[in-house]
Parts: structure tokens; C-alpha cells; sequence
């Protein structure tokens, strides 16, 4: 009788326990989550909004999703197999412009880069939004002035950044401003697919 | 700490006596990592706090309830589950707080404050005295934060709460940085060691008591041997 006790107390107990405990705090936070999803949802994509507000100000912060990675895939431009493709185009309400997300390969795996282009397929701003690149080195290629030399830029010169003689590559970061360049020329086909802006 | 002490005095304890980052040295990471600005530090201070209010009453109930072999368990779940309700309720309703802080809100439920809590406060007292101990902890660790962030900020970007007081060429930018931290941190530990006299590191009273290990701690056993040996010479 003793033994049973000990073996109620020593095992048994201890896991009714603490899987008990498991169980009221995985419903609870159920049910948070059930309370906080829908506003977090709703400020990501205010976030998303003023992301690509920022990239075309023209638009007035007012944008309609064109494609993404879960609808309309098909009709998002790769320009290279799993290297260089865009993954969400969105097209400004007032037909300004559109902006598009694009993966492109670089030094340190895939950067994101977000590209803002207006309605007569110039590129008004581009900005790398996520990357794994050498900081310092790397990252160069995605300061301001570097990126500055996109605003404008309206015709594909060649998708080689050393062969484009409208854009200079940052030396020391070639191959990340080399991604940069085909995630640009990337967007703009992407511009083109879509027929430019209605 | 024990059965007869106020609830003023538990709650005052907290702030100076046993401040948790400048006195009992618990929280070091998240303390030098979120207080390189006022609203960080406070913002950090706050949710630890709100953790570990809840996470002192939920223990204390628990405490005739949890076996000791896995208490530790019991008590990491209890203290995940209320720092992700933090954490979705910040990300809901400060999505600014929730981006500046990052990867330290998760990092909550490690914190050794609010586990050192559990194991020497919570567990062995009732309720409202944990309720209150939480807060008086709480708001030790974000008056220690909000100072070296109040220092950190003001030397090391000029401003207070965002606001301009020092112009940009006068600032010296090693204060925001790791360094820095270290630097203000060691000056408060030191000037409030000054300012007790040396009492507040030296008080017994958490010497072993407030150590998660004690219980275990061979240490501590041998101690106690020692001390009845001398008081029976």
C-alpha cells in the first residue's frame, strides 16, 4: 500500500499536474489570441501600407492587392528560377503607380527588396527591407545614396549591373547591388506584365 | 520576510533594499540591453512587472498544489503563458514598444527575477503577499531601468522621452552603446551602495533565502551547521 503511495506521489501527481497546468494556459492564451489576432493583423498591414506609402507618395497611402504569394501567383514575374522573383505587387487606387516586392539573391541569401514605380514605369524609390548580407560591406549596396541612382530609371539596360551603364555598382558590394539591380529590373517586368497601371 | 511584515514593507523592499538589477544583481541581460532609451526601460520595466505580479499570484495559489519535483516546470509555463499574453496584447496595442523591444519580451520568461521570485517569494507566502511583492519588485526593476535609461539617453542621444536637451554635437554616443551600459550600470550599483552605507549588499536577508537554489544548495546547509555550532560555543 505504501509502494502505491509513493509511486502516486513521485509520478503520477507531478504530470496530472503540470499537464493540467499545460492545458489551462494553452486555452487561455487561446482565447487571447482569439481577442488580439484581428487587431494584429490589421496593424501589420497599416505597416505594410505605410511601407509602400513611403515608396510612392503619389498613391496617398490608398493601394489594391494585384498579386500575392497566396493569390494570383501565377502572374507574378520571375526573373530568375528561385533567385530573383517578385512575391506581392500592389497597385495604387488613384493609378499612380504600383509597388512590388521582390526576392533576389545576394551574398548572404535572398534580401527583400521593395520597388515603387509610377504610372509611366519609372522607378520612384527602391528600399531593401530584409536582408543577410555582410554588414558594413554588403550593405552598401542599400544605403540611400546608392539607391538614389533607381529614381527615374525607366528601361532595363541590361540585367548585369556591370553591363548597365545607367546604374555605377558599388565596388566591394557588387554582388549585392547586382541583386539589387536585377530585383529593380525584376519590378519593371513585373510593371510590364501587368500592362502598366489602369 | 517573514509572517509579520507589512504589506508597505514588503512592497518598499522591492524598490531599494532588494532592487532586483542594482541590489540582488538578477536581470543584468534584459536591463543592459532595453535601457538605452527612458520609454524602453520603462516600457521593459512594465511588462516584466505585469508578468510577474501575475505570475507571484497565480504561483502563491498554486503553491499547496505543485508538487517540488516539478515546480520549476510548473513555473516556466505559468511565467511563458502570461509573458505571451503580454507579448500579443503589446504587438495589438503598442506596436511600437513591441518593435523597439524585439526578441526581450519573449526573453521574459527566462528572466531570473521573476523566477527568483517565484522560488524565494511566491512560493512560500500568500497571496496578497506575493501580489505585492510582484509589485514592488516590479517596480524596482523599472526604476533601475528607467534611470540608466534616463542617464543613457540624456548623454547619449540628447534627448529625454524624444525630446531635445542636449544638442547632437555635445552628445557622446558611447553611452547608448553596450559599453555604456556596463559603465552606468556599475556608477548606480555604486551609488546606491554609497548612498545605504554598503547596508544593502551586505543585508543577510537575502543572502541565500532569495537564491532559486537554496533549497537544494549544499551550501547553504553547511552554513546553517556552521552558525549552530558557533551559537552553541
Amino acid at each position: 500500500m505504501k509502494n502505491n503511495d509513493n509511486a502516486y506521489h513521485n509520478f503520477v501527481k507531478p504530470i496530472v499536474v503540470l499537464v493540467a497546468i499545460c492545458f489551462v494556459v494553452t486555452f487561455a492564451l487561446a482565447y487571447v489570441y482569439g481577442i488580439t489576432a484581428p487587431i494584429i493583423a490589421e496593424n501589420t498591414a497599416k505597416a505594410a501600407n505605410e511601407a509602400r506609402t513611403e515608396l510612392l507618395a503619389d498613391a496617398k497611402g490608398a493601394f489594391t492587392m494585384y498579386a500575392d504569394e497566396n493569390s494570383n501567383t501565377d502572374k507574378l514575374v520571375v526573373l530568375e528560377e528561385k533567385k530573383v522573383y517578385a512575391t506581392d505587387c500592389y497597385t495604387a487606387d488613384n493609378g499612380s503607380g504600383m509597388v512590388v516586392t521582390v526576392k533576389s539573391n545576394s551574398y548572404g541569401g535572398l534580401l527583400t527588396a521593395m520597388i515603387g514605380i509610377d504610372k509611366d514605369g519609372a522607378v520612384t524609390a527602391v528600399k531593401v527591407t530584409a536582408h543577410s548580407d555582410t554588414p558594413g560591406v554588403g550593405t552598401k549596396a542599400q544605403e540611400p545614396g546608392h539607391l538614389a541612382q533607381y529614381k527615374g530609371y525607366n528601361a532595363i539596360g541590361n540585367v548585369e549591373i556591370k553591363a548597365d551603364p545607367a546604374i555605377n555598382h558599388v565596388s566591394g558590394a557588387s554582388i549585392s547591388s547586382g541583386a539589387i539591380h536585377k530585383a529593380v529590373c525584376c519590378a519593371l517586368e513585373q510593371f510590364k506584365a501587368n500592362g502598366g497601371v489602369n | 520576510m517573514e509572517n509579520k511584515t507589512s504589506k508597505l514593507s514588503i512592497l518598499l523592499n522591492g524598490i531599494i533594499k532588494e532592487n532586483p538589477v542594482l541590489v540582488l544583481l538578477l536581470g543584468t541581460c534584459p536591463a543592459l540591453a532595453t535601457s538605452s532609451s527612458v520609454a524602453n526601460g520603462i516600457g521593459m520595466g512594465l511588462s516584466a512587472t505585469a508578468v510577474l505580479i501575475c505570475s507571484n499570484m497565480v504561483i502563491s495559489l498554486l503553491r499547496n498544489v505543485i508538487p517540488d519535483k516539478v515546480r520549476i516546470p510548473c513555473y516556466i509555463v505559468i511565467i511563458a503563458g502570461f509573458v505571451t499574453v503580454v507579448q500579443f496584447v503589446l504587438q495589438a496595442y503598442v506596436p511600437s514598444l513591441y518593435a523597439s523591444l524585439g526578441l526581450f519580451i519573449p526573453l521574459i520568461v527566462v528572466n531570473c527575477v521573476i523566477l527568483g521570485r517565484a522560488e524565494a517569494f511566491a512560493n512560500k507566502n500568500t497571496v496578497i503577499d506575493s501580489a505585492f511583492d510582484g509589485i514592488g519588485i516590479g517596480l524596482g526593476f523599472t526604476l533601475a531601468l528607467g534611470a540608466m535609461g534616463l542617464i543613457r539617453e540624456l548623454f547619449g542621444a540628447g534627448t529625454i522621452l524624444g525630446f531635445t536637451i542636449i544638442p547632437e554635437q555635445f552628445t557622446v554616443s558611447f553611452f547608448g552603446l553596450a559599453p555604456g551600459g556596463f559603465f552606468v550600470y556599475g556608477i548606480l550599483i555604486a551609488l546606491l551602495n554609497a548612498a545605504t552605507k554598503g547596508k544593502a549588499l551586505k543585508a543577510k536577508s537575502f543572502s541565500c533565502g532569495v537564491c532559486p537554489m537554496y533549497s537544494s544548495c549544499n551550501v547553504a546547509e553547511a552554513n546553517e551547521e556552521i552558525l549552530e555550532k558557533g551559537a552553541a560555543k
